[in-house]
């Protein structure tokens, strides 16, 4: 709008200029203007962050800091478990658990659990950092979980990873996780391109990434290209609508993501990439002229359930779009849905609420999810170590990457006397678990009272336990970036410098 | 070479309105007062404000100054695009001739919901990187099935009526009143409104975009088309 | 399902130890008896947030203030130090551009903006324009421009092109009978009323669904794997309360359930009330409040905690409008929390929210989640050393009916459903320069609608915000 004298003023000339920057004006010169000012990262070695969102409260004394019942001098009413049930490797301070049951609380449904397989496998990759957090809220503790409770303006860590490094990606940042793991973060200022994409469906996703593929009888894509540039750069700019409502932050954003981002996920023919589905006669392919990624196969046989099982799904896509460089960092999360094979028949893939059906049957719902994290997070590290990265220097992807097993917070310390199975409610007492080889591994960071169940800190630079100290959500998202080498400069972190 | 035959057609505007095409008019047409404007500018003949130190600004209509535009999302799209293109709402677009479109594949970047399973009970604030992707296959879904009804049952045609084809599957005038009628027709079905003479002669031009392109079904594919450059107009896409 | 399934499937949201270091509960209210005028003040104080990222970390305008507030001083400040000073500190930052968008802070603060936040600031109106816009009045309330919007919000789709013709060739008066006419046929349509419709839509936030959990069974809907209880009564319950002018106070006081018939076949839907709806409910009529006594909320949100701290916090959120675990809506009660479950809430940090939610659960502790079959009822033996009054608003009250009473009546309640329905249409919150619409339009629905939501959409459709492109 301008004013009397016909004249922009200062708001209007910024909001303009915002338009046209955001792909507004529709050309090529706005497709480059808005990656001007990335290409400051793009030599960056980028490192990728898989987030696995553990919803419901997974007890780190559950896994890498069980408590055996001969360490604690009050064995029967905290939760300690048989020393028998628990493995750790010989001069290691991690442990695992691996346990069986008859049923998980009121299912009646046998279940077996295994941690320690990952343990053996993985030792040296494995850090784990105390944490006692702000909110019992699964909502809240979730993001907090994700944001260093906001710490940095509010950016969650996978815009910070997809800031850092994921300029050149088509999608930086995929979500397919639920509830405060897939919100956003609050920093306006983050590049638009940081932004997470939410994926509800990670088998039929891909088909989402070309305008074209996948549909049979259709004019030629040099036709459907030329048809866009006419509705792009003359139809649409000329009608009454566009010229009234030009200044909609709303369009800016769909100029941008019609023109820049379609671009940049079609050219790379994604939808070939990223189906990990087998052509069959139920879902036949090769009848819409699509063919299952090279490395579908491969995907599969990591994740057999991938069909019914949409974490395993999640996690097969996941390792596609890292290992096809669409992605710099991906959050999966199994869901708080029941999930069970056969019925009551079966197995237990998913126990309701997943961790939080600990209310109930603490042992059961924690063995059954951490075995089940792990074994996703295993197949990852597999799939990811046999992929080449760089040639020069012979790193694998994995070389390159962390799994960070993102939790609200822990559970009730206590049980009833010597009870096998038992209820918890939320505490915010707990640890987080981070794999990678960028970590230096094989390490707890705090410690456990085995008397009491509750964690205790460790000095952010020299990693040194610290009984009487508590550390905050920061601690934890600031040492992930360091280790993830994110430029933090003007951030106001703690210097946390004890994950490396 | 098909950018280069884009601009092509801009010739064949002057022809377009200098041959009456449409016997309607064709919706409002900015009118150019001359005089002082609302707020007291002095305004050109057309339209253009005249700044005191005899400047010119071109002709341009107010914007709004909230720009409030909301995307349709994913009931109202669908929905929409039932209407326009004569289906039933799950006839409209399947992925795979399978899975539906709006409910199954694309729904979360299309602005819906999955409120009982993943916990997802608010739509998305933004349209997503995928959205206008989205939005194109079930535009060129939907649209190729209309197409195909329109030209095979001529009979019972909804948008593409009355085209008459030569036998090499081209349009056999591109300059017909039953392409422009079918142009309109996209226009009202989308936009609600009529085609202005600009838009008709864009399209018809982009015939010539098509025949160049060596299409062996140049009438299908440039009617599927221009389908497709309507229904996924902003102005179709957003209110 | 068998009776012996009394496990704890269990989203139990129970807010616990929110870690707040001095942030102090008083500040908004000294902010709004400094700027009782302010947008930001009418119809309840600004969030902690309008001063903190999070606390005790400010954002740009909460250092200006900080650094105005007895610099020098060691800090933490006593509550006295701050309360005297505070007024001075606002003062003083006021002429201060906290965020740098060219406007300062007072300035914001009369505008509705927010000080802390670059892009937020005064809107520069360029109406009216250097001339009239052909094909949008952007200066004026455009009813075609309306007309088209409230098919899409209201019906779900777009008019006709022919439709929107006779309407554009009607006269002003008739033009706006049309509108309003168009209105009351998209309130009374299935994409409004019916199953998966609008308002079922609008419901999700407040119900949080969750399929595997849901008992009854339907033709090609059976029910989850797990049956607790059945969220379909909510929904039903509070369409009811949306539609036909029935009082929208109902979503939280009604003592009677609604069941959903027809929608099938063409056939519309209907919500029939009923005092009674067989086994699905277990709560007795006089204990009843809304949609907060529903056998699905108090498993969802009371399941097997002693104090339900999730349950009032969901509907402080849900139907007031108020995030506790986003600092917002804290009014403290004096010696609160008394801590009765020995969570440890009376730790300084701790107090601070839990002051006002703790007082604000109490009234439902004296409802079973899950763990008296058949689930979901009421008990006054429940919890015994919880007292069942609490306080709610700043009000005391002697139960949970009493709390759904006070909240339906607040003008918080008002404001919330207002907002609901604004988010819905406009897509955003309120923009500064609408406050004032936004104000009015919640009080009328308040009075001159007595609560009723069809009227108030009438107000909200004949609005500038709505109506003017």
């Amino acid at each position: 709008m301008m004013n009397k004298l016909g004249r922009l003023n200062r708001r209007q000339l910024m909001k303009s200029v915002g338009v046209a920057a955001a792909g507004g004006s529709l050309g090529l010169g706005s497709m480059l203007a808005s990656r001007r000012g990335l290409a400051q990262n793009q030599e960056k070695k980028p490192r990728f962050l898989i987030v696995i969102a553990a919803g419901g409260g997974a007890s780190i004394i559950d896994s890498f800091l069980a408590i055996p019942r001969s360490l604690s001098a009050n064995p029967g009413t905290i939760h300690t478990l048989p020393d028998d049930a628990i493995f750790s490797p010989e001069g290691s301070p991690l442990r695992a658990v691996d346990q069986s049951g008859s049923e998980a609380g009121a299912i009646p449904i046998a279940w077996s659990a295994n941690q320690s397989n990952f343990l053996r496998k993985n030792v040296n990759d494995i850090l784990v950092a105390t944490c006692t957090g702000t909110s019992v809220n699964h909502n809240v503790a979730q993001r907090r979980s994700l944001t260093g409770n906001e710490i940095w303006k509010g950016r969650t860590l996978q815009e910070c990873v997809a800031a850092e490094y994921g300029a050149t990606f088509p999608v930086p940042n995929v979500n397919m996780a639920g509830q405060g793991y897939s919100e956003r973060g609050y920093d306006r200022d983050l590049p638009d391109f940081a932004v997470h994409e939410p994926v509800a469906g990670a088998s039929v996703w891909p088909l989402g990434l070309d305008g074209a593929l996948g549909i049979n009888d259709l004019p030629s894509k040099e036709l459907i290209v030329a048809a866009r540039e006419l509705r792009n750069q003359r139809l649409d700019p000329n009608t009454a609508f566009y010229r009234t409502f030009k200044g909609s932050k709303n369009l800016a954003i769909w100029e941008k993501q019609r023109t820049v981002n379609q671009s940049s996920l079609e050219a790379g023919e994604l939808i070939k990439k990223l189906i990990f589905l087998e052509d069959s006669q139920s879902i036949p392919l090769s009848e819409y002229g699509l063919t299952p990624s090279p490395d579908a196969a491969a995907v599969r046989e990591k994740f057999p359930r991938y069909a019914s099982d949409p974490f395993q799904a999640q996690a097969a896509l996941a390792f596609l779009l890292l290992k096809n460089r669409v992605t710099t960092t991906v959050t999966i999360g199994p869901s708080f849905d029941v999930l069970l094979s056969n019925g009551l028949q079966g197995e237990i893939y998913n126990p309701p609420l997943a961790f939080d059906y600990s209310h109930n049957a603490h042992r059961a719902s924690q063995a059954i999810m951490w075995s089940r994290l792990l074994a996703a997070a295993d197949g990852l590290i597999d799939l990811l170590k046999a992929q080449e990265f760089d040639a020069s220097t012979g790193e694998s992807f994995w070389d390159r990457s962390m799994i960070y097993i993102a939790t609200e917070f822990g559970r009730d310390k206590t049980r009833g006397n010597n009870a096998n199975e038992f209820g918890t409610g939320h505490h915010l007492n707990n640890g987080f678990a981070i794999i990678s080889p960028m970590v230096r591994g094989n390490r707890v960071l705090g410690g456990v009272n085995y008397n009491t169940g509750l964690t205790y800190g460790w000095n952010p630079t020299t990693g040194e336990p610290v009984p009487e100290e508590e550390m905050a959500e920061r601690y934890i998202f600031s040492g992930i970036l360091h280790a993830l080498g994110v430029d933090t400069s003007g951030a106001d972190l703690p210097n946390v410098t004890a994950f490396v | 070479m098909f950018r280069d035959q884009l601009y092509l057609h801009a010739a064949l505007l002057t022809a377009a309105l200098g041959m009456g095409c449409l016997a309607e008019p064709v919706g409002p047409v900015p009118g150019a007062d001359g005089g002082t404007g609302l707020d007291g500018s002095l305004l050109g003949p057309d339209g253009s404000i005249v700044l005191p130190d005899g400047g010119v600004v071109e002709n341009q209509i107010p914007e709004s100054e909230k720009a409030r535009v909301q995307f349709k999302r994913q009931r109202r799209l669908r929905a929409d695009f039932a209407a326009a293109l004569g289906f039933s709402a799950d006839e409209v677009c399947k992925e795979l001739d399978r899975f539906d479109c709006f409910v199954t594949v694309h729904n979360i970047s299309l602005g819906g919901v999955d409120a009982y399973n993943l916990g997802i009970f608010e739509p998305l604030e933004e349209t997503t990187k995928t959205t206008p992707i989205a939005m194109e296959r079930i535009a060129l879904t939907g649209c190729r099935n209309r197409v195909d009804l329109d030209l095979d049952t001529p009979e019972s045609a909804l948008i593409f009526k009355n085209l008459a084809m030569d036998a090499s599957g081209g349009l056999a005038d591109v300059n017909a009143a039953s392409v422009d009628d079918a142009i309109d027709a996209l226009y009202k079905r989308f936009a609600l409104r009529r085609a202005n003479p600009e838009e008709i002669a864009e399209l018809r031009g982009f015939y010539e975009t098509v025949t160049a392109s060596g299409d062996t079904k140049a009438a299908r594919s440039w009617a599927i088309l221009a389908c497709f450059m309507v229904s996924t107009s902003v102005e179709s896409l957003f209110y | 399902m068998p009776h012996g399934w009394m496990f704890a499937v269990s989203t139990l949201l129970t807010l616990g130890w929110v870690s707040i270091a001095d942030a102090k509960p008083v500040g908004p209210t000294i902010f709004c008896e400094e700027y009782p005028a302010a947008p930001v003040c009418q119809g309840g104080a600004p969030a902690c947030t309008f001063c903190h990222t999070a606390p005790p970390d400010r954002n740009p305008y909460g250092q200006t203030i900080e650094a105005s507030l007895l610099p020098g001083t060691t800090r933490p400040l006593s509550t006295t130090q701050y309360r005297s000073n505070l007024p001075a500190a606002l003062r003083a930052a006021e002429r201060i551009d906290a965020d740098g968008d060219g406007f300062n802070s007072g300035d914001e603060i009369a505008a509705g903006t927010k000080p802390h936040d670059g892009l937020s600031f005064p809107s520069t109106s360029g109406c009216p324009p250097f001339r009239r816009n052909p094909d949008y009045d952007v200066c004026f309330y455009d009813r075609a421009y309306a007309f088209r919007k409230v098919n899409l919000d209201f019906c779900g789709r777009s008019p006709t092109f022919e439709d929107l013709e006779l309407f554009r060739a009607l006269g002003e008066t008739e033009q706006e009978t049309a509108l309003h006419a168009r209105l009351d046929e998209c309130l009374k349509s299935e994409n409004w009323r019916g199953k998966e419709g609008v308002l079922w839509s609008l419901a999700h936030r407040k119900i949080k669904p969750l399929k595997a959990i849901r008992s009854g069974s339907y033709p090609g809907d059976p029910a989850g794997e797990i049956p607790l209880a059945n969220y379909y009564d909510d929904y039903a319950l509070f369409v009811y309360t949306q539609i036909d002018n029935n009082d929208a106070r109902h979503a939280l006081t009604g003592d009677y359930f609604v069941v959903r018939q027809g929608g099938t076949s063409g056939e519309p839907t209907r919500y029939v009330k009923q005092t009674n709806i067989g086994f699905s409910q277990s709560v007795l009529q006089n204990r009843r409040a809304g949609l907060i006594t529903t056998k699905w909320y108090l498993v969802l949100n009371v399941m097997f905690t002693d104090l339900p701290r999730t349950a009032a916090a969901q509907a402080y959120r849900a139907f007031l409008g108020m995030d506790i675990a986003k600092l917002e809506g804290l009014r403290p009660v004096d010696d609160e929390p008394v801590d009765y479950d020995g969570k440890g809430v009376q730790a300084p940090f701790c107090s601070q929210c839990h002051s006002t939610l703790d007082p604000l659960t109490y009234p439902f502790a004296k409802y079973h989640g899950l763990t008296n079959f058949p689930f979901g009822s009421y008990d006054a033996n429940r919890q015994r050393n919880v007292p069942e009054a609490g306080v709610v608003l700043g009000q005391p009250v002697r139960d949970l009916v009493e709390w759904a009473q006070v909240a339906a009546n607040s003008d918080e309640f008002a404001k919330a459903t207002l907002m609901d329905y604004w988010k819905l249409v406009m897509g955003e919150a309120p923009r500064p320069e609408e406050l004032t619409e936004f104000t009015a339009l919640w009080r009328r629905f308040k009075n001159e609608n007595s609560h009723g939501v069809e009227r108030m959409l009438h107000d909200l459709v004949r609005s500038e915000a709505y109506g003017v492109p």
